[in-house]
């Protein structure tokens, strides 16, 4: 699941963010999205992905904070990485960047499709790969959401690109030890969420890849093993 | 309205431990226990064995909850007896209902959840683990989950059956728990994995 922000910017404006350079020149998102995406799609058997934009205003002038990013009213999957591409640049002609970065309705929308895996019976694990600039205007609605998913198997990445401030992002990576408290008082289950900002990649040896990765086994076995699920053909204990 | 008073759902809870107790602002010595409530019944957890500001309690146990809609809350308190026998009380922490039912978890989804316990006068004193699980009901049929969005391919694993849980079939939940004996045979879930 990949979910992308329309919010900062021109992408006719070559000071934006969200610059479509005529050249074929990446963007920061477009980068995001290659590097994090070639990684991430090999653990995903048809390829496909769910991609969805936030603060972007559709064609029938309302403002969406998890829109179908390949712009179909009904079906949001993209296929492979040249998929979320195709589907990012499509947006960006399609969709006006409107309005305030909002994480709670995408982190929602995830965990919904996380938790209807559960009635399966197929036990699947979710990634949702979040790519911004940043300010979110809905920081207690998006620790109340993460904490209600931190019981789900789900994880959410979050790439930060530009210069903003990103003090938040560290409080919703609960690198500190402390695990993200809503407004209720639930505490979150576990922690679920890595973030990086791009520019720390750019300045240092570190891949974006696995400065991104490196918590997501460790999320992922901290699900499995709390509800004993094994791996198919290993040895029943 | 006989019918809706009777309609009740079996919980089945674990409280597992709470972790930075507190009493007066200082770390707990005693020996806690934690008292669960729902709707006027009450179970009381064994006390833990070591005592101090992170208890571990790990005590299973059912209750009954109605499902017509009085009961909002489940309370979970932490609580410990003086040598003079008096109980005392370190905290407490209102679960909603609608944290393990309805919303994300499907019913018999294992819900492992934490809350933050607070004190008499509301001040923050520990975080609490429990796990709720809803009893499947056989009498009614499951709704199926809604489906307002398409469904997601996105598994992080290699095709559908790269895992199994433990307790999918009630022969391999039987081998692992009904005493430890060595059981050899077939698993049920092989059967599934290849779909050809």
């Amino acid at each position: 699941m990949v979910c992308l922000p329309a919010s900062n910017g021109d992408p006719r404006n070559p000071s934006s963010l969200q610059y479509i350079d005529p050249s074929g020149r990446s963007n920061s998102y477009q980068q995001a999205i290659m590097e994090v995406g070639e990684v991430i799609q090999f653990y995903d058997s048809d390829k496909r992905f769910p991609a969805w934009g936030f603060g972007g205003r559709t064609s029938d002038g309302s403002v969406s904070h998890a829109l179908n990013l390949n712009g179909a009213s009904y079906g949001d999957e993209v296929v492979v990485v040249e998929g979320i591409m195709a589907a990012y640049a499509s947006s960006l002609r399609n969709v006006a960047l409107a309005g305030p970065t909002l994480f709670s309705h995408v982190v929602d929308k995830a965990a919904h499709t996380a938790s209807q895996s559960l009635s399966q019976n197929s036990p699947k694990y979710y990634v949702l790969l979040i790519i911004t600039d940043g300010v979110l205007i809905d920081m207690a609605g998006t620790v109340d959401a993460l904490v209600r998913a931190s019981d789900l198997p789900l994880s959410v990445l979050i790439v930060g690109v530009g210069n903003t401030d990103f003090r938040q992002m560290e409080i919703l990576d609960a690198d500190n030890g402390r695990r993200l408290e809503s407004s209720t008082g639930r505490i979150a289950t576990r922690d679920i969420v890595q973030f990086v900002p791009m520019k720390d990649i750019h300045s240092g040896q570190v891949s974006v890849v696995q400065a991104l990765l490196e918590e997501l086994p460790g999320q992922f076995l901290s699900y499995v093993r709390s509800r004993n699920i094994n791996p198919v053909g290993a040895p029943a204990i | 309205m006989s019918y809706s008073a009777t309609m009740k759902r079996s919980l089945e809870i674990e409280v597992i431990s709470a972790e930075g107790l507190k009493a007066d602002r200082k770390p707990l010595k005693r020996k806690t226990y934690s008292v669960v409530s729902i709707d006027q019944k009450y179970f009381a957890s064994k006390p833990d064995d070591l005592g101090g500001s992170c208890p571990v309690w790990k005590h299973k146990f059912d209750m009954e909850m109605p499902i017509n809609g009085t009961v909002g809350f489940i309370t979970v308190e932490v609580r410990y007896r003086t040598s003079g026998g008096a109980e005392k009380h370190v905290g407490y922490a209102k679960i909603p209902v609608t944290d393990f039912m309805g919303g994300f978890a499907p019913q018999g989804h294992l819900n492992f959840l934490s809350y933050r316990l607070r004190d008499e006068y509301g001040d923050k004193c520990g975080v609490v683990n429990v796990s709720i699980m809803v009893k499947p009901d056989r009498s009614i049929p499951v709704p199926l989950p809604s489906s307002s969005f398409a469904p997601c391919s996105s598994q992080a694993a290699a095709n559908n059956h790269m895992w199994r849980p433990r307790t999918s079939s009630s022969m391999a939940s039987t081998a692992v728990y009904g005493g430890g004996r060595v059981v050899t045979g077939v698993p049920v879930w092989c059967a599934y994995q290849r779909p050809a």
